[in-house]
């Protein structure tokens, strides 16, 4: 039942945010001896029931989804505005569409598909639309993109552009919402996202020694950081984009990972400090008690909670070591 | 040694030469034959361990990389990120031959297309530590393909000189010596029925000789 106001909804998630993992559960579980172990101090927390529901660690993707599930499900019931909220699920609908798209491209009858279940549009709907002549079953934003996608696959079939293509219409969409609503830490948070998936993907392409020609497909406008600037700072070597960014608001981010993937030559502490990046923004502008902002604060520490678990579970199912699994843990939420 | 149970006669020897002949001419074939194998089969092992090792060290940090992946990224988007490959790639199987053993020969090709992306996944909602462990993968598979060639023919030629080795043994602890007993047998047979005969020869003649004296002083 959706709520007339903000207030009620940030009151019921400022209680639910105390049940959300401290460092210190963390900490306990990254330093569990095994997965077993893992999910003994998972069964102290709000997590129980659903880990005395499963018979083996391996299971513990049941626990995951069924909390995100929950989640949806809460969050839907206490969100005033659904436009803005359902911005946040749209990546798992675009998921499921790039699936059933590659699917149908590969043609193959394959029903074990890895469908999410966490998306606001029904899989029937997304089946019926990309069956139907218009794709008028689909919503609009969706349809444009299939079409698009349809057009080039005429001349070639080349799997990236299922993704990027619609990666920049999930992105046309959140950003024409943003505009439309005027939400002002909507608009700044998927900036910052956008800014930070480009600077990533700058990183990877810089890496894999490939041109911007290469890149350009894979950049989302929208950010604060210009396409201009990828095209430039692709040909530049490391220390110059550092420097380059050293005013910006990720100054501080760009210099720490990029010097780690210098050493290192890998991006996981990049990757985790964007995560963490997203986190502090979202954690800086929680205390509004009449906007989103909290409720999206608790989804998203929710999203980061899944996937610390999911870490720490990997790592332990398969016996990595426990700085291996340390390096990828991002901040928590509270 | 077992003799042959054959007719102790003069054709039967020719015969059984002949076939001794026969035998030790192949045993040497068969022999020079085993020996080469084996050199080329050594040869073979070494280069197969060699490749054998490098795989299994490339194999173990791939799938490490994926594991690094899986950990960071849910099942369902990495799974969508692969589930469509944007290279192909064709294996034509053939055969060759190594000292008469028909071993296969496989074919390795890549089709590259210049304007498909390598990567079909974007980069926006994959982790980087993806880009790793593709990479990685797809510099194993030549070297894969590879390696099962060299194990397959490695176990054939094994086999190959495994019947190769029971032939020669056979050749030359049981048919060569039984032929050469036989023949022995045989020879040492007409001998003593050629003795036999010339000692009844003789003593026909000496009771001949007897009879003639006998009648002489009658």
């Amino acid at each position: 039942m959706p709520q007339p106001s903000y207030t009620y909804g940030v009151a019921r998630v400022r209680v639910l945010e105390t049940k959300l993992l401290g460092r210190d559960r963390i900490e306990r579980m990254a330093d569990a001896p095994s997965a077993e172990d893992v999910l003994k101090i998972l069964a102290e927390t709000s997590y129980a029931p659903l880990v005395a529901e499963i018979g083996s660690p391996h299971d513990y993707e049941e626990i995951l989804i069924r909390e995100m599930k929950r989640v949806r499900d809460f969050i839907g019931e206490i969100s005033p505005d659904s436009d803005i909220m359902s911005l946040f699920f749209l990546k798992y609908d675009f998921h499921n569409l790039k699936v059933l798209l590659k699917n149908m491209y590969l043609s193959n009858e394959n029903d074990d598909l890895a469908l999410s279940e966490m998306g606001a549009i029904p899989i029937e709907v997304l089946k019926a639309g990309l069956e139907d002549e218009g794709h008028k079953a689909m919503p609009w934003f969706m349809a444009d993109a299939v079409r698009q996608i349809e057009d080039m696959f005429v001349i070639k079939i080349d799997p990236q552009k299922i993704d990027t293509v619609l990666d920049r219409a999930m992105y046309d969409y959140i950003f024409s919402v943003c505009r439309k609503t005027r939400n002002p830490f909507a608009t700044q948070y998927f900036r910052k996202q956008v800014d930070l998936i480009n600077l990533r993907s700058l990183l990877r392409a810089k890496r894999l020694g490939e041109n911007f020609d290469f890149l350009k497909d894979l950049l989302i406008p929208y950010g604060d950081l210009d396409i201009s600037y990828f095209a430039d700072a692709i040909e530049q070597a490391y220390e110059n984009i550092i420097s380059t960014l050293e005013y910006t608001p990720y100054g501080k981010l760009a210099a720490e990972g990029i010097q780690d993937f210098l050493r290192n030559g890998n991006l996981t502490a990049f990757e985790k400090m964007m995560d963490d990046y997203l986190m502090e923004y979202v954690r800086s502008v929680k205390h509004n008690p009449f906007g989103i902002e909290a409720i999206v604060g608790y989804l998203l520490g929710k999203e980061n909670e899944i996937k610390l678990i999911r870490i720490i579970m990997v790592g332990k199912l398969n016996n990595m070591p426990a700085e291996k699994i340390r390096e990828r843990l991002r901040d928590v939420y509270v | 040694m077992a003799v042959m149970r054959v007719n102790p006669t003069r054709m039967e020897l020719t015969r059984l030469k002949k076939r001794l002949q026969v035998a030790v001419r192949g045993h040497k074939l068969l022999k020079d034959k085993r020996d080469e194998m084996v050199r080329r089969f050594v040869e073979l092992v070494r280069q197969n361990k060699r490749l054998r090792e490098q795989v299994e060290e490339k194999l173990t940090q791939a799938l490490k990389d994926f594991l690094m992946t899986r950990a960071v990224m849910s099942s369902e988007v990495l799974e969508e990120a692969i589930m469509f490959p944007s290279r192909r790639v064709e294996i034509t199987p053939s055969t060759g031959n190594i000292m008469g053993v028909v071993v296969p020969v496989i074919e390795y090709r890549e089709e590259t297309d210049e304007d498909v992306s390598p990567y079909p996944y974007s980069f926006s909602t994959t982790s980087a530590e993806l880009d790793g462990a593709i990479l990685t993968l797809s510099g194993i598979l030549p070297l894969m393909i590879e390696l099962a060639g060299m194990e397959k023919t490695c176990q054939m030629l094994a086999d190959e000189i495994e019947k190769t080795r029971r032939r020669v043994n056979a050749l030359e602890y049981i048919v060569i010596p039984q032929l050469e007993e036989t023949i022995r047998y045989i020879t040492m047979k007409l001998d003593e029925d050629e003795r036999g005969n010339r000692t009844r020869l003789m003593k026909v003649k000496d009771m001949l000789e007897e009879k003639d004296a006998a009648l002489k002083q009658a």
